[in-house]
């Protein structure tokens, strides 16, 4: 016997379904053939590759925000100008990761409290550190202006925007470059908070859909879904029970209906038109607990910005990391001691999707940065903990030939369904305990699924 | 551009299936033809054929269930927001916030996100941000006890909820503070509120959709 199955949708034209039209054979074994070729790719099962939300036919991507980060730290030079002097500085610089099939324009926005005349650039630089794109200026609106009795504006609260183009999947580097200045010049200087976030994508041509009215005609009681989503034994159907001049069989067209009920719940997760419940216990919830070979997501968290760096490496923006007294004091990050015992560079509490917990696709990128060469990262380690469980410490790798490093936590522990606090921590991986020289400056992070 | 393959979104009826029914081709072929069209084009986000789609296009402008929430799949857990902190550690982070000013104090944090599109409808999982978080005790003894709640830009409380975390060290908040959420941009203040002696550190905090199907 051969099981049904479409190697591509074939579908049937409306001529078959007009009244009074013939019960073909053909309309019949191509829709069960069409339903099972859907079954597969949504469940992975019957050596079928499952679809991922990729795009391009396996699936619409999902575009989730990529960043919402509230900081709200002073960003005003301190000290007496021997060591750091007013210049630019990226007051943001964070990897961001791109899902598969995303690559696509997204919305930056960053509020702050800037001096007059003054205005942010935003650049992205690729895996080597090239420029990508950028250094653009961007558009301003103004929120909250603030103006010294007898003086001219001193300082506004302002959130700028750009739509930033990241043309490559996988990790990205993205800058934003203002001048910081002394109290004098930016009395209020502040970073407030920055967003980040998929633009709907410009249309191609070609996909119109069709608006459709919600609810349903049906009068009667609809056949129920199965309980369970099996479709090993729910979607096969073979061709000795849809034959030419065979019988319309009651018992092929209610398990037929009763298949589609079920798929219908499944993807689309809402109720069985006419009916006030669910009844498929099955769900998609992409952790392989109910099909072994379902499609593991791409799937970004959260990305949180740590600290600044002078946007001309060389120099760090401290004057020293044991007792910093000039610079930009509230805004460069910075492990103080040399240890092996792990300090905590921050801590988030978010909720996670039901991915699979047993091989965890977790993923923590730290972006740093060494002013005073590449060599200083060498033996720093990072790492990521949590109830749950600690991933395993990794060393930095260097970004193409820059003063940029990137440290890739991954396979980290997480609970599936509940929030997690995360603790991103750092270590030396010598020791001594000592203060150490300026070597590295963390810049900020990035947790995202990648299977 | 006209429809050259059938779609439908409509089951059939128990009468319609059982043995002697009259086999209505309008109504068995459109259904079981039209809903296998339907289900490839929500699940794999791509026309069926080449006529341009036959299905609505969802909260995004495309073709294909994008989980967010049915009937456009079920939605995934995430983060909204986030307030990362940390109590101690390298210099200077992200501190976590202080609350020292005894019984009656309180802080504020401004809270900003994009959500992304979604049909909107009572109770669908995009609808409502809870918050998550952790508060620790400052030192010394006794348990530190705040109350957070969530308020929309106007001011008023409307139907957010507040949440309590007891500790004697640290603690997540409790999990009922929630507000609602909207398509696209969203502000909202978030409080909280010294309700004993004892000062407590708050954060790190986050925003988070909770729901797969809904609320």
């Amino acid at each position: 016997m051969a099981r049904i199955k479409s190697t591509t949708f074939v579908g049937s034209p409306p001529r078959d379904v007009a009244a009074d039209a013939s019960i073909f054979r053909r309309w019949l074994r191509d829709a069960v053939g069409d339903v099972a070729l859907v079954s597969d790719k949504v469940t992975g099962e019957n050596s079928t590759t499952a679809m991922r939300h990729t795009g391009a036919g396996d699936g619409c991507q999902l575009r989730l925000p990529l960043a919402a980060q509230h900081i709200d730290v002073p960003i005003i030079l301190e000290g007496g100008g021997v060591t750091v002097g007013e210049e630019d500085f990226y007051v943001l610089a964070v990897p961001v990761w791109i899902a598969e099939g995303e690559r696509n324009r997204c919305r930056l926005t960053v509020t702050m409290r800037t001096p007059a005349g003054l205005t942010p650039k935003a650049e992205v630089r690729d895996t080597s550190w090239g420029l990508d794109w950028g250094p653009y200026d961007g558009v301003e609106v103004a929120i909250d202006d603030e103006v010294a009795p007898g003086a001219g504006r001193v300082s506004r609260e302002q959130t700028w925007s750009w739509d930033v183009p990241f043309v490559t999947e996988g990790i990205n580097y993205l800058c934003v470059k203002r001048p910081i200045r002394y109290a004098d010049a930016d009395p209020d200087g502040r970073l407030i908070n920055w967003t980040l976030h998929h633009l709907p994508p410009l249309g191609v041509g070609g996909v119109e859909g069709v608006p459709q009215a919600g609810g349903s005609t049906v009068i009667g009681d609809v056949y129920p879904a199965s309980s369970t989503f099996t479709p090993s034994t729910d979607h096969d159907t073979y061709d000795e029970e849809v034959t030419v001049d065979g019988p319309l069989s009651s018992y092929v067209l209610t398990r037929l209906n009763r298949q589609i009920n079920t798929l219908w719940e499944y993807v689309t997760g809402a109720k069985l038109p006419g009916n006030n419940a669910y009844q498929c216990a099955t769900t998609w919830n992409n952790n392989r607990s109910s099909f072994t070979n379902e499609g593991l997501l791409d799937f970004p968290m959260t990305i949180v910005a740590l600290g600044s760096m002078i946007a001309v490496t060389g120099k760090p923006g401290v004057d020293s990391y044991t007792a910093p007294t000039e610079g930009l004091l509230d805004w460069v990050c910075f492990p103080q001691t040399q240890t092996t015992t792990n300090a905590n560079v921050t801590s988030v509490t978010i909720v996670c999707p039901s991915f699979s917990t047993s091989s965890s696709a977790l993923k923590c990128a730290v972006l740093l940065h060494t002013p005073n060469g590449a060599a200083d990262a060498a033996n720093w380690r990072f790492r990521v903990s949590s109830t749950a469980g600690t991933a395993t410490a990794v060393a930095p790798v260097q970004i193409g030939t820059s003063n940029l490093h990137l440290a890739t936590v991954t396979a980290i522990p997480f609970t599936a369904s509940d929030a997690n606090t995360f603790n991103v921590q750092v270590a030396h991986s010598v020791g001594g305990g000592g203060a150490v020289t300026e070597e590295i400056e963390i810049l900020g992070c990035v947790f995202y699924f990648e299977p | 551009m006209t429809i050259q393959r059938i779609v439908s979104t409509e089951p059939l009826t128990d009468a319609e299936c059982r043995s002697l029914a009259p086999a209505r081709a309008k109504r068995l072929a459109t259904s079981i033809a039209g809903r296998a069209r339907a289900l490839y084009e929500l699940a794999l986000g791509t026309p069926a054929y080449d006529d341009g789609g036959a299905t609505p296009l969802n909260p995004q402008g495309s073709l294909g269930v994008d989980r967010s929430g049915p009937p456009w799949g079920d939605a995934h857990l995430h983060p909204v927001w986030v307030y990362a902190s940390t109590l101690q550690g390298v210099y200077p982070g992200i501190r976590a916030i202080e609350v020292d000013g005894g019984i009656g104090h309180i802080v504020r944090l401004r809270a900003r996100w994009w959500c992304r599109p979604f049909q909107m409808g009572p109770g669908v999982p995009y609808s409502r941000a809870y918050l998550r978080g952790m508060i620790s005790r400052k030192g010394g003894a006794g348990t530190a006890t705040a109350t957070v709640r969530v308020y929309g830009p106007s001011g008023d409380s409307g139907p957010s909820t507040s949440t309590t975390g007891s500790t004697t060290g640290s603690d997540a908040l409790g999990t009922a503070a929630w507000t609602p959420m909207l398509p696209g941009w969203n502000e909202r203040i978030i409080e909280i509120e010294q309700t004993a002696s004892v000062a407590f550190y708050v954060g790190p905090l986050s925003l988070n959709q909770i729901a797969r199907r809904s609320h």
